[in-house]
């Protein structure tokens, strides 16, 4: 070894590092509602046409069956497409599958005419020319049937989207707002998006993970909003993961994820289908994995991780009071116990005179110095917790009552804790509750006895330098190329994202800079037009 | 992402980095010599900031954006050798003093028995961390921290608005008008961080946009200097003011606001070290990208060397007043390091460039 | 290996020690009194607040057995503090002291050496209140017995706060201070004292007929009877760092009248032409406007102080003429004041107490000029006008 080597360590530098590159504007107007250009009278260059239109190859869920009606005495190919999912198949099998092609036989139909009055015992059958209205009509769970010879299309509507499997969110529960949330079958899942998001530029790119599994996976993405580059290493990386088996969503975020130790979560869940098509809308990738009622968004933001799906349903001011109680929330989770033992180890000034001897007097019969008398509540509440989650929900209440109210009770007057100890604790435990993401609150009680032992070293000074680290690992840890700290460091473009501040509706007419969408503007500069 | 955010974290990171030692002791210095004028001599002394900065900025023009380490000079080993191991040095002994200083001040706040590198120690790990991430890390935690630091020190300002009186700034030359002139002309420089801006410039696109982020860097900074300054002239009469340890911290311990946050300035003083953390991680990770002569593989390299280097220079001086006076004789030499030593190497590369026309 | 020199540190940090101390493991001093030494230079007295007692959920106690009073002779405080330590089983912490109060004693010699040391320490907050004590000021802390609050520090807390409402009263341990080391002015530092607590018992008839400002009380020379023997009332006036006079409480609502804002308060005049007693609501709507020059090198300072004027008792003042006559009357008594007491600052006690000096500076250019000036003797002869204006005296609400 050369002693060069020995002072100068040197460091592997094959991190990978991947950032989103600068998107292609795209001013494209992703749907046209019912205009758009008029089918032509040649059959395969029409179906050739939807095809393109629907984006059929990318989009897994999207479905055609081509065969032949018999018309006079002649066998006239046709085709139906219809997404997967939001139709109801057994009214395709019975209803418009059979009568074309056994019931056209039977009945010896002469002209195309017929077929639509004798064929097709739909309610509402339209025959459709406009390529948008086409479009249009089949994300919105209609069934487009083509014949050759007949100009223009049929589109029927079948739809019938489940709706018995789906129940209320359990973890992200709104006051105001929809109350559906996404099951455990892929294609319910992916219908339930499709039916908020209505447009044939979002795009679900079918694969599966896992060589012995197979589980399907469905990255779902707006063509014209989301950046290419963040599909491109999203399908990547999800492509890439040589597992044997993989059951959930949980699963996989592990597997694609940068930085595995940070306990920063990496990638933002839900169990809503809003809130997943909110973040399509915006620029974002969702992943599905079947059998998992949760779907992964990415890239996500601390900010974004501390949002509740409730609100984008609250209005402006109510909005930013919520959040900011928030933060306050998780800030306390995560330092005030530390806090706490650094101002009676090292800041005793810092106290008002009357709290102080308060804090003294209720201290006097502790024999335990105060960061063992912390660490042992923390503890204690820690398995009250973890025993919460797993009481069957009859005896919750049992616990709760034996575990906040007796031992806590118990433990002041044996003497083994102090109240105001037992008063700092439980806001703690409070503010991690307060927190709407799950591993954010995880993340804040990992940290908690970090930034004890800390206080209970160092002082203010120690907890300072220990949130210096953290906020450096926290604004290096970068979710698909955005850092996780993003509309503050690194910097981006100032107006669009507010990272915590929520503006009015009227003027978020941005989609967040630091995704790189295509589509930068979400809504007119002026989106009140009546004013 | 874009440029113009690229821009302003640049222009964050050096301003951070030039204001962090406002924060603690800066403003003793420059009372120290030109009394309750100290105000009118950091007007002075910005404006000499801006010339200089203006006339380096010029003289670089041609070559924007290579860093400094790519110009004439540095093609010569000899050259190569000296100034980047002058820099580096420089800025480690900078780094220990400020350091130091910082100990001894946190020291006198927590009024607590340990010894100075028991508090040395948390201060360097961090910034041992900080600096193995890279200058853009810290850029992007000197995003973080300053916000919070702006929103304190105004909050500080709000509360001290019942102490400023416009008597205190009275005799408007300070102690003696000779001295003032003296003072505010030659003494205490303390910009030598904007040369962050010079040897990190290969990570802006354009001569545009270091211009744009330099000219941002001398307004934040002549700003708040003057304002910190200002406030501090304004609430505490002369011949007391002279002789305030941590003046900011001293300030903001006269509030009395309630019974409650009137107590909570030990809180302000470690938000602060926020901020002097990132200055010092930025410093150290010039100094460590120097040593490795801007070779990117080995600049992590030198990190531990640097760190250990400026921890054990901190702990030199043998007590409080002579590190005191130990920081304050490096920031009367700062002029070297900015703008003396950049002039030079720039006119040499022009010099050079020019004969290569000809 | 990048991961494990940070781990290296933190261990370090670990293993290198707990500096941290127990907030149980120390005892707040609460206030400090500070007189004159029997053997050696001073007595120190230190009144910490006693947790066990104060506080907690056994509240039993009253505030007299919440407190733990020392005194200490030493030759200074701080060697007093050490030798506390042999005292008290738990270490001392003066970050929680709210008064301190030096006896008129040791203030006569100066008190500059104390405040300043205090102030550099570090140890005493920069915002402690500083009193000077008639009696001693071990008496004084051993005789205050809060009768509503159940705790001491909070009597002081509260008294302090009402105290320092104004900036005459200011008195904070970085005010004085920053007054001592300015050189150039005086101070005024509140007075403290303990009552004899008895009401006088024979009739006096010198001053039975007296009114607000001929009684002029200083504190523990109230007449009153109450449970608290202690009280604050008047001021001390320092002239550098050392106690020059005393004024009593009506003497320092005029110095309070001129430094800067008064707070609304009910004075008793008699009007000597119709024996009347009338009580007026003074109150001081805005800071007084002081305009000073310099001419031929001497001073010209004009003071106006603007007030207003509001009688309790409308029926006494029935009708415009006599109300004109009696603000008048008050108007000329207040005026009388102000000019005695200008006079005296300047001849009796010699000390800028107003710090009139801070509107000359912007006449010097720099502070050596300043210092060249010489104001503290040129206070001496500078030519002061002092004037009340009354803003408002409510005659046209009377008369309807």
């Amino acid at each position: 070894m050369r002693l060069k080597n020995l002072f100068v360590y040197n460091s592997n530098n094959k991190n990978y590092s991947f950032n989103i590159k600068n998107a292609q504007k795209s001013n494209y107007v992703p749907q046209y509602n019912e205009g758009g250009p008029k089918l032509s009278g040649n059959f395969s260059e029409n179906v050739k046409t939807i095809k393109k239109e629907l984006a059929d190859g990318k989009n897994g869920d999207l479905k055609s069956r081509e065969f032949t009606i018999r018309i006079n005495e002649r066998d006239v190919k046709a085709i139906i497409f219809f997404i997967d999912g939001l139709v109801n198949k057994q009214i395709v099998n019975d209803f418009i599958l059979r009568p074309l092609m056994i019931t056209s036989r039977e009945l010896n139909i002469k002209s195309f005419r017929s077929i639509y009055e004798m064929l097709l015992p739909q309610c509402e059958a339209k025959e459709k020319n406009l390529l948008g209205s086409l479009t249009f009509d089949i994300n919105f769970g209609s069934v487009i049937l083509l014949i050759d010879g007949l100009k223009g299309a049929i589109s029927l509507d079948v739809k019938g989207w489940q709706h018995r499997g789906i129940e209320s969110p359990q973890t992200e529960r709104v006051i105001r707002g929809p109350n559906d949330a996404f099951s455990e079958q892929l294609r319910e899942n992916t219908a339930l998006i499709r039916h908020l998001v209505r447009n044939k530029s979002l795009i679900s790119k079918e694969l599966s993970v896992g060589k012995i599994s197979q589980t399907p996976v469905s990255v779902m993405y707006i063509e014209n909003v989301a950046n290419e580059s963040l599909v491109e290493e999203t399908l990547r990386r999800v492509q890439n993961v040589d597992v044997d088996y993989v059951f959930a969503a949980a699963e996989l975020e592990q597997l694609i994820e940068d930085k595995t130790i940070s306990t920063l979560p990496q990638f933002l869940s839900t169990e809503r289908p809003d809130r997943a098509a909110r973040a399509l809308l915006s620029g974002r990738v969702v992943i599905l994995v079947d059998g998992s009622p949760f779907v992964t968004i990415l890239p996500t933001t601390v900010f974004e991780l501390n949002e509740s799906a409730e609100d984008n349903y609250l209005r402006f001011p109510y909005i930013n009071m919520i959040k900011t109680v928030r933060w306050i929330a998780f800030l306390f989770s995560m330092f005030l116990p530390g806090l706490y033992i650094a101002i009676l180890n090292f800041h005793a000034e810092l106290l008002p005179t009357d709290i102080l001897m308060s804090i003294i007097s209720s201290r006097e019969k502790v024999p335990f110095p105060s960061l063992a008398e912390l660490i042992i509540m923390e503890i204690s509440l820690e398995i009250i917790r973890e025993a919460g989650v797993r009481v069957p929900e009859a005896s919750g209440t049992t616990l709760s009552i034996v575990g906040a109210l007796i031992l806590g009770q118990a433990a002041v007057s044996a003497g083994i804790v102090s109240p105001i100890l037992i008063i700092v604790v439980s806001i703690t435990a409070i503010g991690s509750f307060a927190t709407p993401n799950y591993y954010l609150g995880l993340s804040a009680r990992i940290l908690r006895f970090v930034y004890i032992f800390l206080g209970a070293f160092g002082g203010f000074l120690a907890i300072t330098a220990g949130a210096f680290i953290n906020a450096l690992v926290w604004t290096n840890t970068k979710s698909m190329g955005v850092g996780m700290v993003s509309p503050i460091a690194p910097l981006s473009k100032s107006g669009s994202p507010y990272f915590s501040y929520v503006p009015p509706i009227w003027k978020q007419e941005e989609r967040n800079d630091y995704v790189n969408p295509k589509r930068k503007q979400r809504q007119a500069k002026i989106s009140r037009k009546w004013m | 992402m874009n440029q113009k955010s690229g821009t302003l974290s640049g222009a964050v990171l050096c301003s951070g980095a030039i204001l962090a030692k406002y924060l603690i002791i800066m403003p003793e210095f420059i009372i120290k010599h030109s009394g309750n004028a100290a105000w009118l001599d950091t007007i002075i002394k910005s404006i000499i900031f801006l010339i200089s900065f203006a006339i380096v900025l010029k003289l670089y023009k041609p070559f924007a954006p290579n860093s400094f380490d790519s110009l004439f000079i540095y093609s010569t080993k000899a050259g190569k050798i000296f100034f980047n191991y002058f820099y580096a040095i420089a800025f480690i002994v900078y780094n220990a003093g400020l350091l130091r200083v910082l100990v001894e001040a946190l020291g006198t706040v927590m009024a607590n028995t340990a010894p100075d590198e028991y508090f040395a120690l948390f201060i360097i790990s961090a910034i041992f961390v900080s600096a193995l991430y890279g200058v853009r890390s810290t850029t992007n935690l000197t995003l973080v921290f300053f916000p919070v630091i702006l929103v304190t020190l105004t909050l500080v300002i709000i509360f001290l608005f019942p102490y400023l009186r416009t008597q205190n700034i009275m005799p408007i030359f300070g102690k003696s008008t000779n001295e003032f002139i003296k003072a505010s002309a030659l003494r205490n420089y303390g910009f030598m961080e904007i040369i962050l801006l010079f040897f990190f410039s290969h990570h802006y696109p354009s001569y545009k946009e270091i211009k744009k982020s330099g000219f941002i860097i001398v307004g934040v900074v002549s700003l708040i200097s003057v304002i910190i300054l200002g406030v501090y002239c304004l609430c505490i009469p002369y011949p007391a003011s002279e002789k305030f340890f941590l003046p900011l911290y001293q300030m903001t311990r006269m509030i009395k606001a309630s019974s409650f946050l009137e107590r909570l300035e030990p809180l302000v003083v470690f938000i602060w070290t926020g901020l002097i953390l990132c200055s010092m991680s930025a410093l150290t990770t010039l100094s460590s990208r120097l040593f490795a002569f801007s070779d990117n593989a080995r600049e992590k390299g030198f990190v531990p060397i640097v760190v250990f280097l400026t921890f054990f220079t901190a702990m030199l001086p043998d007590n409080e007043i002579s590190a005191l006076r130990f920081y304050e004789i490096l920031l009367d030499y700062s002029y070297i390091l900015f703008p003396v030593l950049p002039i030079i190497i720039v006119s040499a590369a022009r010099i050079r460039t020019r004969r290569k026309t000809v | 290996m990048k991961r494990i020199i940070p781990l290296l540190l933190c261990l370090s940090i670990v293993l290198s020690g707990c500096y941290g101390i127990d907030i149980d493991e120390q005892s707040f001093v609460i206030a400090v009194g500070i007189d004159k030494g029997k053997s050696y230079r001073i007595r120190t007295t230190f009144v910490f607040s006693n947790p066990i007692e104060s506080g907690g959920e056994e509240k039993t106690s009253t505030a007299a057995k919440s407190t733990d009073i020392v005194t200490i002779e030493a030759p200074s405080v701080f060697s007093a503090v050490r030798k506390l330590n042999y005292i008290k089983s738990k270490k001392i912490n003066l970050t929680h002291t709210k008064l301190i109060v030096f006896s008129r004693e040791l203030a006569k010699d100066g008190i500059g050496e104390f405040v300043d040391g205090f102030v550099s320490s570090h140890d005493f907050r920069p915002n402690t209140y500083v009193c000077i004590s008639t009696n001693s000021a071990d008496k004084f802390l051993r005789s205050a017995k809060p009768v509503q609050e159940s705790f001491l520090e909070k009597y002081y807390d509260h008294i302090i706060k009402k105290a320092a409402s104004d900036k005459v009263n200011e008195s904070y341990l970085y005010y004085l201070h920053f007054n001592f080391s300015e050189k150039s002015s005086g101070s005024l530092v509140p007075l403290v004292g303990t009552n004899k607590n008895e009401l006088p018992k024979e009739t006096d008839l010198k001053t039975i007929e007296s009114d607000d400002f001929a009684l002029n009380e200083k504190a523990g020379k109230i007449l009153r009877k109450a449970e608290n023997k202690a009280e604050f009332s008047g001021t001390a006036i320092f002239k550098d760092d050392k106690m020059v006079s005393t004024l009593g409480s009506f003497y320092t609502d005029i110095a309070r009248f001129i430094g800067n804002e008064f707070y609304p308060a009910s004075y008793t005049f008699r009007i000597p032409s119709t024996g009347d007693f009338v009580t007026v609501k003074i109150n001081q709507h805005s800071p007084p406007d002081i305009s000073a020059k310099l001419k031929n090198n001497n001073a010209h300072i004009k003071i106006k102080i603007p007030i207003d004027l509001e009688y309790v008792d409308p029926l006494v003042v029935d009708t415009p003429k006599k109300s004109k006559e009696f603000t008048d009357y008050i108007t000329s008594v207040l005026n009388k004041k102000a000019k005695i007491l200008i006079k005296k600052s300047q001849e009796e006690y010699q000390s800028d107490i107003f710090s009139l000096g801070d509107y000359l500076k912007r006449y010097f250019i720099d502070y050596k000029k300043w210092e060249k000036f010489n104001w503290k003797e040129k206070y001496k002869t500078a030519k002061i006008d002092v004037s009340f204006k009354i803003k408002y005296a409510d005659y046209e609400e009377v008369n309807h």
